[in-house]
């Protein structure tokens, strides 16, 4: 009996011991944290303030104060052309919007700074630009104004002759943010101090940093604070009293705190990332992420500050990516059940490129049945501030996308990145849908698209994705020396390399470790003999290539009196030009620079074909074999083809075309429009006539390179020419994944760098772990 | 006599139910850690990858088996472990034999061959990596005696030094399992075997080594278990690819794993499961036959 009793006992505290190995809700553990956040959702509502600007006005800053908008909206009238300013204030508890117009004196002035007081006035920073008629220099005042309830000036602040003071001093002195405390003290924040006035505006103290401000505010208990990035992002409060700084915190992550941050008196922190909206317990140094903007429809990098309203919503101002208009959205947190019941469809990626976040965007505000779900699995929140441990996050990331893809709920695309996981390995693994039956049942046919680049994407004879634009990546060189062909070896470059002029460098900048990751990388497969699979790194050519590396600096010294990369072109002291080809004034750009000596797109060593390599500014996307809803995920694929998609992509990159469409018709229709001549044009959209009646063609203007000036010319039938032989000659993409190869590859050859070993050693020794490598994946 | 059969039956029945529930936990333990497991690797060895799961018989046995790399894993690893085995054995009894004597310091000499025990793996991987890198502790000795550097992580030389880390690691557990069973010998056949004359030879051959037989085997097969795992410490020494001579199994299976070939990896452990269950039958078979006049 008394054995059965202890039996039952030990049973008991076995059982017990195996529930404790779960948590219970009370644990607080970050299991626990997870399933409660699952239960809930974040849902944004976009506000429309009610601020109805004319043409003639703009938005020139925007902050929440508790639960109001204010922002700032300079403009001009085209009657009397003066300047004017305006406060919209917008109540977040009423929905109620009032306009204010403000008094400003001075002409040429902006406000780059406002807050409203509790008694109802607003102060602004007023920063104005005059010209000094008796130095003839320009000038800068810096007030701080106070507006009442009416816009009425209450009480101007100038400290005007505290910048003169900083100016005497530093080329880099101006205040960029201000902030008042309860007793009236007034903090600026500068370049790399802030400085504290009294309410008189006579400065009191300052406090430096040893780096540039990010940011000035006041936490929820009241106190000043400011952020800067000294070795670690950090956060320091300002104690008037002692005329310094009273706490101090570290971030530990590489979380940039610049746009500001939200402190409540628990010493938590709500920031914007690029990618999320993260809080920051500067106590347990613990970083969470608590929505990422992507989920809540917001492009991650266009936020430009956070708030906590009282009712515990988050307030974001974020900026339109094409319109660049400021708005404001309100991001609630909702039981998962109130959301929209829509399927899902998981985007995984290690890179989310800028312009899918737009189309992720809008497909999630226009589809009713599916929503896509971006899995982030580079996780920058666990990467040091230091960056030591940046590739041992991606290695782990790759990890976890591998294994999800063989798990149960694997996603149902792949954003196939340039710096991610290899797309052989997926290909090998099963992992992707072949992308070519829904292409055609999309009505597009392989012969629809630029032939080199869709065969460069394939893999084995197979299309698992289509890119939206692309780029190339090549060398020009002078054609008396490389030859007019474009393409060389590694043997053909070392050969020219042995007999170049004596004062010729082979590329500027490099390194020991940039003429690896440029040329010795990219040209590994002139190592491995494709038909026996066997290593080639105990070759001579390996060896002299070694050889070749080491003669470069292992850091490059930046010297201000060394000719710019143009200027030793010219000078012929610099045989390789690298450029990206993303639109035909890049070919113009070029050839300009090389002037009269013929140039050829030799490419890189050992790199098939031209030697050139395709690159693309957004990873392509392709399907998983293992979706359940391919034909979604490839009806959101093809969104990015569609002809105004694509003439959008093209104008994301700030205003400018780059990038080139995979679409032919696109190309050619792209082609057709850069060679058309670029002619002044009146009101009506119609050509304005010279004195001859002919019209009026635009310059295209000129790029200085401090010792050389580059004069652009409009495009010829020729560079287009030109740049389609390129791009027609081009049959790889550029990969940057760190492979087992390169890395050791890298990991060897600075052994040899470092001279603890023979380049016979290394060489040696590269050519039995590679070797080993290739067998094991033969 | 009816009524007693059932009352026992009764009795039976409730012992096995309770027997069974007693037994739940634990074969619970067995089939989720270790039965089921195990099924999903056979699985996984007869499908053609993880994601497409389309069955393809034995071919993955047939693509590991002819692999260069899965050969030459197989040759490092069964030389390693015919080299580091025996030694280990041999060496920690011989260090069990002289810990036996009467000599000064023998609780110190025990605690110094116990310490390598109690270092974390990863500050074992240092401290050899201090004495064995290319401008490591070792090769500054050989220089002050005139001798040419040798890289003994990247060489034929790795070998040595993978056997001379093992050897180091285990020896102390070996020695005093072995320590043990000799203080288990009776003492009345050692004193018969002086009164007869035996040698000393003769004694440790015809009776301390016939009563240790079975630490012998246990031993035996503790070393060659963890002759198998040494993969870690080569990992950590010398990352996934290390070179060619130490490149044990482990390294081929892990390296599957990171790749997702899961097939691969699968078909290679049930290989090497079968391989490592014969082994150890065999061993089990060979103390039988020659220990079991000295069990029970």
């Amino acid at each position: 009996m008394k054995r059965k009793l202890i039996s039952v006992l030990l049973t008991f505290a076995m059982i017990a011991s195996m529930v404790a190995c779960g948590s219970s809700e009370e644990s607080g553990s970050s299991e626990v944290t997870t399933e409660v956040l699952s239960e809930y959702v974040y849902l944004p509502e976009y506000i429309d303030m009610g601020w109805e600007l004319t043409e003639n006005e703009y938005i020139n800053t925007v902050e929440v104060q508790g639960d109001t908008v204010i922002g700032v909206v300079q403009g001009w009238d085209l009657e009397t052309y003066a300047s004017t300013t305006s406060i919209y204030e917008y109540d977040l508890v009423d929905a109620s919007t009032k306009k204010l117009d403000l008094v400003v004196e001075s002409e040429n002035a902006s406000i780059s700074s406002i807050m409203k007081t509790d008694a109802g006035e607003y102060i602004a920073l007023l920063q104005s630009y005059f010209y000094d008629e008796e130095t003839g220099d320009g000038k800068q005042n810096y007030e701080l104004v106070t507006y009442d309830a009416m816009g009425a000036i209450v009480a101007t602040v100038d400290f005007t002759a505290l910048y003169d003071e900083l100016l005497e001093t530093s080329s880099h002195a101006y205040f960029t943010d201000f902030t008042v405390d309860a007793e009236g003290n007034i903090y600026l924040s500068g370049d790399q101090a802030v400085y504290v006035l009294n309410p008189d505006g006579m400065k009191n103290f300052e406090v430096s940093a040893n780096s540039w401000i990010q940011s000035l505010g006041i936490a929820e208990d009241g106190r000043v604070y400011f952020t800067a990035y000294e070795e670690l992002p950090t956060l320091s409060f300002i104690d008037v009293a002692t005329k310094g700084v009273s706490d101090s915190y570290a971030n530990g992550t590489i979380g940039d705190m610049y746009n500001g941050i939200y402190i409540t008196e628990d010493m938590t922190g709500m920031y914007s990332s690029s990618e999320s909206c993260v809080i920051y317990d500067f106590v347990a140094e613990e970083s969470t992420d608590l929505f990422d903007w992507i989920d809540v429809d917001i492009v991650g990098g266009t936020v430009r500050g956070v708030s906590k309203l009282s009712d515990g919503s988050v307030a974001a101002i974020y900026e339109d990516n094409a319109t660049w208009e400021q708005n404001l959205v309100i991001i609630s947190e909702v039981p998962r059940s109130e959301a929209p019941a829509r399927t899902e469809l998981v985007l995984a990626t290690m890179d989310l490129g800028w312009d899918i976040q737009s189309e992720i965007i809008a497909y999630n505000k226009s589809n009713s049945d599916y929503r896509i779900v971006v899995e982030d699995y580079f996780d920058t929140s666990k990467i040091n501030s230091d960056y030591s441990n940046y590739m041992e996050v991606i290695d782990e990331g790759i990890t976890l996308l591998l294994n999800d893809l063989t798990g149960t709920n694997p996603p149902d695309m792949i954003e196939v990145s340039q710096w991610g996981i290899d797309i052989d390995t997926l290909v090998d693994k099963g992992a992707l849908e072949e992308f070519t039956p829904y292409l055609e049942s999309a009505g597009y046919s392989e012969a629809d698209f630029i032939p080199a680049v869709l065969e460069a994407c394939k893999v084995d004879g197979s299309l698992y994705y289509i890119p939206r634009d692309f780029t190339v990546q090549t060398m020009f060189a002078d054609a008396a020396i490389v030859g007019s062909d474009m393409g060389w070896t590694i043997t053909e470059a070392m050969d020219i390399i042995a007999t170049m002029p004596e004062n010729m460098e082979f590329m500027k900048y490099a390194t020991k470790s940039t003429f690896m990751s440029q040329v010795v990388m990219f040209a590994i497969d002139s190592f491995i003999d494709p038909e026996t699979n066997e290593a080639k790194f105990d070759t001579d050519e390996f060896k002299a290539l070694l050889e070749i590396a080491n003669s470069f600096p292992t850091e490059f010294e930046y010297d201000e009196d060394q000719p710019s990369e143009p200027g030793a072109i010219r000078a012929g002291e610099l045989l390789l030009y690298s450029s990206y080809i993303g639109n035909v004034s890049s070919i113009v750009e070029v050839l300009a620079i090389f002037g009269d000596v013929e140039a050829t797109a030799i490419g890189f060593p050992g790199v098939s074909s031209s030697g050139s390599m395709f690159s693309f500014s957004n990873a392509p996307i392709a399907i998983t074999s293992s979706s359940e809803h391919k034909d979604a995920v490839a009806a959101f694929i093809m969104t990015s083809l569609e002809p105004e998609e694509e003439i959008e992509n093209e104008y994301m990159y700030y205003g400018s075309s780059y990038g080139f469409p995979v679409l032919q018709e696109e190309f050619d229709a792209l082609m057709l429009e850069e060679l058309e001549p670029n002619y002044y044009l009146d009101e009506n959209g119609d050509p304005i006539l010279d004195e001859n009646g002919e019209p009026m063609e635009q310059g295209y203007g000129g790029i200085g390179y401090g010792d050389v000036e580059i004069e652009l010319t409009a495009p010829t039938q020729s560079d287009v020419d030109l740049l389609v032989e390129i791009i027609n000659a081009t049959a790889v993409i550029a990969n940057y994944n760190s492979s087992d190869i390169t890395e050791l590859l890298s990991t060897e050859a600075e052994s040899y760098f470092s001279g603890q070993k023979s380049v016979d050693e290394v060489a040696s020794i590269i050519q039995n772990r590679v070797n080993l490598y290739l067998i094991e994946n033969s | 006599m009816k009524k007693l059969k059932g009352r026992m039956g009764k009795q039976e029945k409730k012992a096995k139910r309770l027997s069974a529930l007693f037994l739940a936990p634990s074969v619970l333990g067995v089939l989720a850690f270790f039965i089921i497991p195990f099924i999903v690797v056979i699985a996984y060895a007869l499908v053609d990858n993880p994601i497409r799961m389309e069955f393809v018989g034995l071919e993955n046995f047939v693509i590991v088996i002819k692999n260069g790399a899965f050969q030459k894993a197989v040759k490092n690893t069964l030389s390693f472990s015919a080299i580091a085995v025996p030694l280990a054995v041999l060496l920690s009894l011989l260090l069990a034999i002289l810990l036996e004597w009467k000599i000064p310091f023998k609780s110190q000499f025990r605690t110094f061959f116990l310490s390598p025990m109690m270092v974390p793996v990863a500050s074992v991987v240092l401290i050899w990596q201090v004495l064995f890198h290319y401008n490591g502790a070792v090769n500054e000795w050989l220089s002050v005696l005139g001798v040419a550097k040798i890289d003994w992580l990247k060489s034929e030389y790795s070998h040595v030094v993978i056997v001379l880390l093992f050897l180091w690691k285990n020896l102390g557990y070996n020695m005093i399992l072995f320590m043990s069973a000799l203080a288990n010998v009776p003492t009345e056949l050692l004193e018969v075997a002086k009164l007869e004359n035996a040698n000393r030879w003769q004694v440790f051959y015809h009776i301390k080594l016939r009563y240790m037989s079975s630490t012998v085997l246990f031993v035996t097969i503790m070393s060659l278990i963890n002759s198998f795992k040494v993969f870690r410490e080569i990992y950590l020494l010398t990352s996934d690819y290390p070179y060619d001579s130490i490149y044990m199994l482990q390294h081929y299976m892990n390296n599957m794993f990171r790749n997702l070939d899961y097939q691969k990896l699968s078909a290679a452990a049930i290989l090497m499961s079968i391989f490592m269950i014969i082994l150890i039958g065999t061993l089990f078979a060979i103390e039988n036959h020659f220990g079991k006049d000295v069990e029970g």
